[in-house]
């Protein structure tokens, strides 16, 4: 057969086959499980089989992946999502809608670049010293999570989790001086 | 990236931590539909979930020495767990070091005011000088015997050395960052 005329090999795309990014979905399948599967050894054994379960469907529709509306990691955590929705209801707990969602709006408004900078300042002052470094290093010294990391002498992830719970306290420091 | 676009994954990411500690299905389904055409989200959200298992792993760790610990303290009364310091050295660290190597010959006095510095978590002056740190302590706690002083004093610099020297160790010994860019 002309090798110009052959069809396409029908293998999956090398990237499916990628060891990094299916160690980051099962990270993400034992970060999620957390919640609901308290023994770590039952945890990963569960996160394994529903990471396996992903990428049986991911397979099965490989046919629907279309490069131009994202890469096959978000592709693929989107299954994964599916999976874990699925494994939640079946594990018959009751989900605890978030307090105040609103009020994240409100502090994206607050923490604007174009913002006034004393009412935030007002806002650190009441948040613990190190979470106000946190909030400073990431908005007003402009560092990245890895850059706060690598100051720190921590984990690219512990950089993350903690400026996010940073973010979280301000948000509820935030809302509580705006209910007053 | 903008500071916009910033802000806008540190809050997304932000909302999606706090979702996964609620178990806050609904929300973890819509920012996973917002991260499914961007890639800083998802990059985002992994940090997240490698921080959280990094989290849980020092936990295992703590429970299993702490378990560990107790457990040395209850059945080998004669021997001693050595925690590392993760502050300043306090009077009571002291108290306890002395309780654990007490120099014979110390009035009954002693052994009292040992007894109940274990309890003080202040911390120590920066002159360990013999004669400053009786003013002090004596100003602090009262009055004890002279020879209570001195020992509390040589045990006070054995910690203060201790201390030194694990903070060196672990500064020597902290992990490099990852190279940037490695998942």
């Amino acid at each position: 057969m002309n090798p110009a005329t052959a069809p396409p090999r029908s293998a999956a795309p090398p990237s499916l086959d990628d060891p990094a990014l299916r160690e980051r979905l099962r990270t993400q399948a034992l970060s999620r499980l957390r919640g609901w599967i308290p023994n770590p050894s039952a945890r990963a054994e569960r996160a394994d089989d529903i990471v396996q379960e992903t990428y049986l469907r991911a397979v099965q529709n490989l046919g629907k992946f279309d490069p131009a509306l994202g890469d096959l990691g978000g592709w693929l955590h989107g299954y994964l999502n599916l999976v874990l929705m699925e494994e939640y209801r079946k594990s018959g707990k009751q989900p605890k809608p978030a307090e105040h969602p609103e009020r994240w709006e409100d502090l994206r408004a607050k923490l604007d670049p174009n913002s006034n900078l004393e009412l935030v300042n007002d806002l650190l002052d009441k948040i613990p010293p190190k979470n106000r470094e946190l909030i400073r290093m990431r908005y007003l010294t402009e560092l990245s999570p890895e850059e706060i990391a690598a100051k720190l002498g921590i984990s690219h992830g512990a950089a993350r989790v903690q400026l996010c719970r940073a973010l979280a306290q301000l948000k509820d420091v935030a809302g509580k001086a705006g209910a007053r | 990236m903008n500071p916009h676009d910033r802000l806008r994954i540190d809050l997304a990411a932000a909302r999606y931590l706090e979702a996964l500690e609620r178990d806050d299905q609904d929300t973890l389904d819509e920012l996973w539909a917002q991260a499914a055409n961007d890639a800083d989200l998802v990059a985002a959200f992994e940090q997240i979930h490698a921080g959280l298992l990094e989290e849980d792993a020092e936990k295992v760790t703590a429970d299993a020495t702490a378990a560990i610990a107790d457990a040395a303290e209850k059945h080998l009364t004669s021997g001693e767990v050595v925690r590392p310091t993760t502050g300043p050295v306090t009077v009571g660290d002291v108290a306890r070091e002395l309780f654990h190597h007490t120099p014979g010959g110390l009035p009954a006095d002693a052994h009292q005011m040992n007894e109940r510095l274990r309890l003080y978590q202040d911390e120590l002056p920066e002159n360990l000088g013999l004669s400053s740190l009786v003013a002090w302590a004596e100003a602090k706690f009262g009055p004890a015997p002279a020879e209570y002083w001195k020992a509390f004093r040589q045990a006070a610099i054995k910690l203060d050395l201790r201390q030194a020297a694990e903070s060196e160790y672990h500064l020597a010994a902290r992990p490099a960052p990852k190279p940037e860019g490695r998942k």
